[in-house]
């Protein structure tokens, strides 16, 4: 560790060293004397700068050489972040003195581009090389400064003339960042729909959502064209709560249509709307709609403040369904948190739909009985209404027919009846055989329910001639089936030579 | 003089920082500082599983690490190597920390998968069972209809049969009638058997179809079993064939004896 963090030491020594020729060192020499001289102040502010800029260029380096080497002992990917990120200030320091090079004609824009470099070099030095006491402490405070850089937290002091820096978690070195996935809305803009953030808890939301509409319809102005209708209620973690709602506007001529999403946002972002909404407790309000692709390329191609790019290349790469996810930034544990208790509240939904579900399909089931129920009793009334149904023709047949002579129909009707009732009432056939099975089935009831006690077990030895006996069966019939193949193919050469004679006869003779 | 730095605030550790030189020439430097010691991290421990009612495996944590204890300690002089010792310590504990949120991350990512594929699946489930209800909607509609046209009828028999039955009695004398009556109650009476056997032949099937499933209990008994009925499959198969070949063999034959009365035709024909 020593050793790592000397080398950039060394380097910067070799910066200054080189600064001095200019006249650097010089003017610094003078600002370390004449602290309260306002013309040494300027003066080697300018000259600090121009040595500085070269300076960091090398301290970067050296930093991102060491940063890499520290981290590469804990993760894989913290030696990734220290290379690119020793890369990266290194491509931006190109950059900054290009833009420099190329709008030095105006004034304002070299304001700008300094203060971006000097954020990002007061940065570095901090975490490399801060000179507040001029000895090997400073070492020591470089360290409690990446500890700081590293949680996202804290002030970097450096320098006894120059503001602390702030760490926040935005920070490149912060270490506690991923890359998580959320689904991509697909509703449209002609949808309407629009996202309500509320203050309150869910179960309160609904008990007064008759209300909330109504106090919503006031907001957009009291119109009674206007209609406010909610899509959803869903909780959020920390007692808040989603709604989501669409306005449905009619016309004079009776037509109906949505209000687009993003005209309702905007009348909500007023600002007299929007302190009327936070009185009703609303804290956040955005539009759901789907991202234009002009929208996911922006967001895909510009990593997040403080995401490194090769992470975030990386996970597009990782995503499992770019369809529909699109990376998100998780910075820090409050943020892995609140993912955590959105997922588990997602998971008690999902528990409480098949909970449903599963009561829809015991519903199902008790219809499904009582409809097989019915259809029973439906069969046998109709059996019933057939069995009345041929009564009254019969009744209606007698008394058409008294007075008549019977007629060959009836009697030929008569002896087919009586043929039907002779094979019904014969022993050994329809009625005789249902009645023996209905016999063995009653007798095979009774028995089973003894059998059912016993348990069956086959001896092996049992076991083993039933086998002998089944594969020598299986023998058997594989001889007979062969013997039939053959006598068939000899047939049909009989058949064959036949008609060739029959021919070749039928030939000699014509 | 150097500055006196002023108070830093941090989540972990705060450490107010003040040093004061001698004035005389000597180089000896007395450092004074306070410092806040975080000690006893509660380390990420995984909670048992939970899992759902359908048995999907799915595991749900809802806490995170978010105690910590600290301990004061004042220390009345506080060289720079114990600091550096302590720094040392506190970015291995970062480390720690670094590999516990990654490993979160991590089961974060597979958890949120797992959910959107359940999601999925959940609504594949609801749409089955919206059908499934559709269905039997319109199959409890479809009873309905067959309910009214069988009370229709009804109504319509009860008031006929009510008049047959006053009609009877006055026309029951003939001796041709008597005859149309048994011959039409034979009719009733066979259609009545019909129906009953029915009846019989419909418990049958219903029985055997439970016996059937019972039947899977003892392996060895049923492979016995589908042998044996394999082999009774190919005894049909020879049963059948059989009786093709023995219709083949006899066509044959007739065939024979048709060419061997036309040869003795055909020498009888040469001799005269």
């Amino acid at each position: 560790m020593a050793f790592n963090f000397g080398a950039p030491s060394g380097t910067s020594g070799t910066s200054t060293a080189t600064a001095a020729p200019a006249g650097g060192f010089g003017g610094f020499g003078t600002t370390t004397t004449t602290a309260g001289s306002a013309f040494s102040f300027s003066a080697p502010t300018n000259t600090g700068s121009t040595g500085l800029l070269g300076g960091t260029q090398n301290k970067g380096f050296g930093f991102g050489t060491g940063f890499g080497t520290t981290t590469g002992t804990g993760t894989g990917l913290g030696t990734g972040l220290g290379t690119g990120l020793g890369f990266g200030g290194f491509n931006t320091q190109q950059q900054q003195q290009q833009q420099q090079t190329s709008l030095g004609g105006l004034f304002s824009q070299p304001t700008q581009a300094p203060a971006q470099s000097t954020q990002l070099i007061n940065t570095a030095s901090a975490l490399s090389a801060p000179t507040l006491l001029g000895d090997e402490r400073d070492a020591i405070l470089a360290k409690w400064n990446q500890l700081q850089a590293f949680w996202g937290t804290g002030k970097g002091y450096f320098n006894n003339n120059i503001p602390p820096v702030e760490f926040t978690q935005e920070n490149p070195f912060c270490r506690f960042k991923a890359v998580g996935y959320s689904c991509m809305p697909n509703n449209k803009d002609e949808d309407g729909l629009v996202v309500l953030i509320f203050n309150k808890k869910e179960t309160d939301i609904r008990s007064q959502q008759q209300q909330l509409v109504e106090s919503l319809h006031k907001v957009l102005g009291g119109n009674q064209t206007l209609t406010v209708n909610v899509e959803g209620i869903k909780t959020l973690p920390d007692d808040q709560t989603e709604v989501v709602i669409y306005v449905v506007e009619r016309s004079p001529n009776g037509t109906s249509r949505r209000v687009p999403a993003t005209t309702l946002y905007a009348h909500f972002e007023q600002a007299n709307i929007k302190a009327q909404l936070q009185q009703l407790g609303v804290t956040l309000s955005m539009t759901r709609t789907e991202l234009s692709p002009a929208q996911i390329k922006q967001l895909l191609q510009n990593p997040p403040a403080g995401v490194d790019p090769i992470i975030w290349e990386q996970a597009k790469v990782d995503n499992p369904d770019s369809e529909k996810l699109i990376p998100v930034p998780m910075v820090g544990f409050k943020e892995l948190l609140r993912r955590l208790k959105v997922q588990d509240q997602m998971t008690k939904q999902h528990q409480t739909r098949l909970d449903i579900i599963s009561e829809d399909i015991s519903e199902l089931q008790k219809n499904q009985t009582t409809t097989m129920a019915k259809i029973a009793q439906y069969k046998r009334k109709l059996m019933e209404l057939s069995h009345r149904t041929l009564q009254v023709l019969i009744k209606q047949e007698i008394q058409r027919k008294s007075g008549y002579a019977i007629q060959a129909d009836e009697e030929q009707l008569r002896v087919q009846l009586d043929t039907i009732q002779g094979e019904l009432n014969a022993p050994t056939q329809f009625k005789g055989r249902l009645n023996e099975l209905m016999s063995q089935i009653r007798m095979q009831n009774h028995f089973g329910a003894v059998k059912s006690e016993e348990k069956y077990y086959i001896d092996a030895d049992l076991l083993r001639e039933i086998k002998q006996h089944l594969k020598q069966q299986q023998e058997g019939l594989s001889h007979l089936i062969s013997i039939i193949k053959d006598d068939l193919e000899d047939i049909k050469l009989v058949e064959h030579g036949l008609n060739e004679t029959i021919h070749s006869r039928g030939g000699v003779f014509s | 003089m150097f500055p006196s730095m002023p108070y830093v605030p941090a989540s972990m550790a705060s450490q107010e920082l003040s040093s004061t030189t001698s004035t005389t020439t000597t180089t000896t430097v007395t450092t004074n500082t306070t410092t806040t010691i975080t000690s006893g991290f509660n380390l990420y421990v995984r909670p048992p599983a939970s899992p759902w009612l359908n048995n999907t495996g799915l595991i749900n944590v809802a806490s995170m690490p978010s105690t910590m204890t600290v301990n004061s300690i004042v220390t009345p002089v506080m060289t720079y190597g114990p600091l550096e010792s302590m720094a040392n310590n506190w970015h291995y504990q970062l480390q720690e920390q670094e590999k516990h949120y990654f490993y979160q991350a991590n089961q974060f990512n597979l958890w949120n998968q797992a959910l959107i594929e359940s999601g999925n699946e959940i609504a594949l489930l609801y749409n089955e069972v919206e059908r499934v209800k559709i269905d039997q909607s319109r199959l409890e509609q479809e009873l309905d209809i067959i309910l009214f046209q069988q009370k229709e009828l009804e109504q319509m028999l009860t008031p006929i049969e009510e008049l047959l039955k006053e009609q009877n009695g006055p026309l029951n004398m003939m001796y041709v009638n008597k005859e149309y009556e048994m011959i039409y109650r034979l009719a009733e009476i066979i259609d009545a058997e019909l129906k009953r056997m029915s009846q019989d032949l419909k418990d049958i099937v219903v029985y055997l179809n439970s016996l059937a499933h019972p039947a899977d209990a003892t392996e060895q008994l049923e492979q016995i079993c589908k042998i044996l009925n394999a082999h009774m499959e190919s005894l049909q198969w020879i049963n059948l064939n059989s009786g093709v070949m023995q219709k083949k063999v006899e066509e044959v034959a007739n065939a024979v004896e048709e060419y061997r009365r036309k040869e003795q035709e055909a020498m009888k024909a040469a001799f005269e």
